[in-house]
């Protein structure tokens, strides 16, 4: 393989993408968990669910930052690796990426402010509020980066000017373009899922230590209900958008799928071995008829190949076909987490089964696994384009050398080692400690003894 | 972090009048945001050094 620049910015691009995308899809659910305890204590007063927030709290400000930080890598990205797509593509990209920035950015961070330090100052009210606006703020950052990368994925309301740039004749279709709805809504329950498998193997790893823990108790549950709603539902959405891709991506779909040959009754490819040399699988394990049922509704419906188009044309097909299928058989295992967890919970508790919780603490990182691997179908699949019929990836590339890319990548590798497992390896020591000890002690009544009291003499002696 | 993040104010103590309240959580909010801008606009300077 020939190490150019253009395979360098791609794998670059794709290495912090891939780190940047685990925070927000964790803060997303994150953000949105903590309106939910706080609005349960404020209306409970149980202090459980306060314990919870002041843990989780600390949890979602570090993943805050560290999205952050790898977050403005990117968008450097699009000046240094990728200027001709900036230059072609800004006039449309541009503005969608600075409402990100001004009407989201901005509102999470500025409100982070009011939920880390000013409890006290504001009272309970504000500070819900501030909590609320906060995951708004994350949902609306979705739905900004959502609208870019939809639009990037099928371009729709733009013209072209004489100078090769695109400019937005319709904002409307710009901004709501036909995938975005079903990929929105896919990605932000995919961020919901993600935290609840992390709230849920946190949980876990506490109560396998300590069964009656009871924020764990709590928390747990909590997670098992997202499991258990969300992750079926969000099959349904999935599905959805498959068959969205298929109307406006057949290619794609055909890469996802594997389908080589144009025809009716195509068959659904459980495992299979793509492969772009031979035009089609070398092995594959298939149920007949089936593959057009899922992708069109009909197992008489004709379903497009890969031949269909020039070899130039097609994704390639092995990542992203095996991509798809981590991503959906990881989801239908949160599914089952879910029901599994739900059955324990009217048996009893899902904390009474070391075996449920051994399963949950193992499915921890599954939702970042899947996030990962579903952008990896999103984005290998809609390549050899960056902006689909419009601009190839080939072309969108800076005039920069090899060396110069790998010595950038050399470096985002390193500093990413370094930062970004130090920031991991400190939420992990606070999972491990669990959302008991996350709260600052209040004073023992001990020490608030006058001296000459009975049990004043512990406490005064221990003062230097 | 223990002791710079806040927990809830004590059920039995008082509340500050509403507009001191407003005040710190638009204050907050302001600073933070001041702060969010100057990180940026300093990342911006490192990067183009």
């Amino acid at each position: 393989m020939d190490l150019d620049a253009l395979l360098l910015s791609r794998l670059q691009f794709a290495f912090t993408l891939a780190f940047h995308i685990i925070f927000p899809s964790f803060t997303i659910g994150l953000a949105s968990f903590l309106a939910v305890l706080e609005g349960a204590w404020l209306f409970t007063r149980r202090e459980a669910f306060k314990t919870l927030y002041m843990f989780w709290l600390k949890i979602f400000a570090l993943s805050f930052g560290m999205g952050v930080v790898s977050g403005v890598v990117m968008s450097y990205q699009f000046g240094s690796n990728w200027s001709v797509f900036s230059r072609v593509a800004a006039p449309v990209i541009g503005p969608l990426l600075a409402f990100e920035v001004m009407t989201a950015f901005f509102m999470e961070a500025s409100f982070l402010g009011v939920m880390l330090f000013g409890w006290k100052k504001v009272g309970p009210g504000l500070h819900f509020a501030a909590t609320c606006i906060v995951a708004v703020g994350t949902l609306v950052s979705a739905f900004w980066i959502i609208s870019a990368n939809s639009w990037m994925q099928h371009p729709v309301g733009y013209a072209v000017l004489p100078g090769g740039s695109l400019t937005a004749v319709d904002w409307v279709k710009v901004v709501f373009s036909p995938t975005f709805p079903e990929r929105m809504a896919h990605m932000v329950l995919a961020a919901y899922l993600t935290t609840a498998l992390v709230v849920g193997a946190a949980s876990a790893w506490i109560l396998l230590k300590d069964a009656g823990q009871p924020e764990s108790r709590i928390a747990l549950r909590m997670a098992i209900g997202m499991f258990a709603v969300v992750a079926p539902i969000q099959v349904l959405v999935g599905d959805a958008s498959g068959k969205e891709v298929l109307k406006v991506q057949p290619v794609k779909l055909a890469a996802i799928e594997s389908f080589w040959e144009t025809k009716s009754h195509q068959a659904l490819h459980l495992v299979a071995w793509p492969d772009r040399a031979i035009e089609g699988n070398r092995w594959e394990i298939s149920v007949p008829d089936v593959g057009s049922f899922i992708t069109a509704g009909r197992s008489d419906a004709v379903v497009m190949g890969l031949k269909d188009v020039a070899p130039r044309d097609r994704p390639p097909v092995f990542l992203v076909f095996w991509a798809f299928r981590v991503m959906a058989g990881l989801g239908v295992a949160m599914a089952g987490l879910g029901l599994w967890g739900a059955w324990l919970w009217w048996r009893g508790g899902p904390e009474r089964s070391k075996l449920y919780l051994r399963a949950a603490v193992l499915m921890g990182p599954a939702g970042f696994v899947a996030v990962i691997a579903g952008w990896i179908v999103a984005e290998v699949g809609r390549q050899p384009w960056v902006v689909t019929g419009v601009l190839r990836t080939a072309d969108a590339v800076s005039p920069v050398g090899a060396g110069q890319v790998s010595a950038s990548l050399l470096a985002f590798i390193v500093i990413y080692a370094i930062v970004f497992s130090g920031g991991a390896l400190f939420i992990l020591r606070l999972m491990d400690r669990g959302p008991a000890v996350a709260e600052p002690q209040p004073t023992a009544p001990e020490a608030q003894r006058a001296p000459g009291t009975p049990l004043a003499a512990g406490t005064a002696g221990e003062t230097p | 972090m223990k002791t710079i993040l806040q927990g809830p104010p004590d059920p039995a103590a008082p509340l500050a009048p509403i507009w001191r309240r407003l005040a710190w959580f638009f204050g907050l909010a302001l600073l933070a945001a001041m702060a969010a801008i100057l990180a940026a606009y300093a990342m911006k300077a490192v990067l183009t050094l």
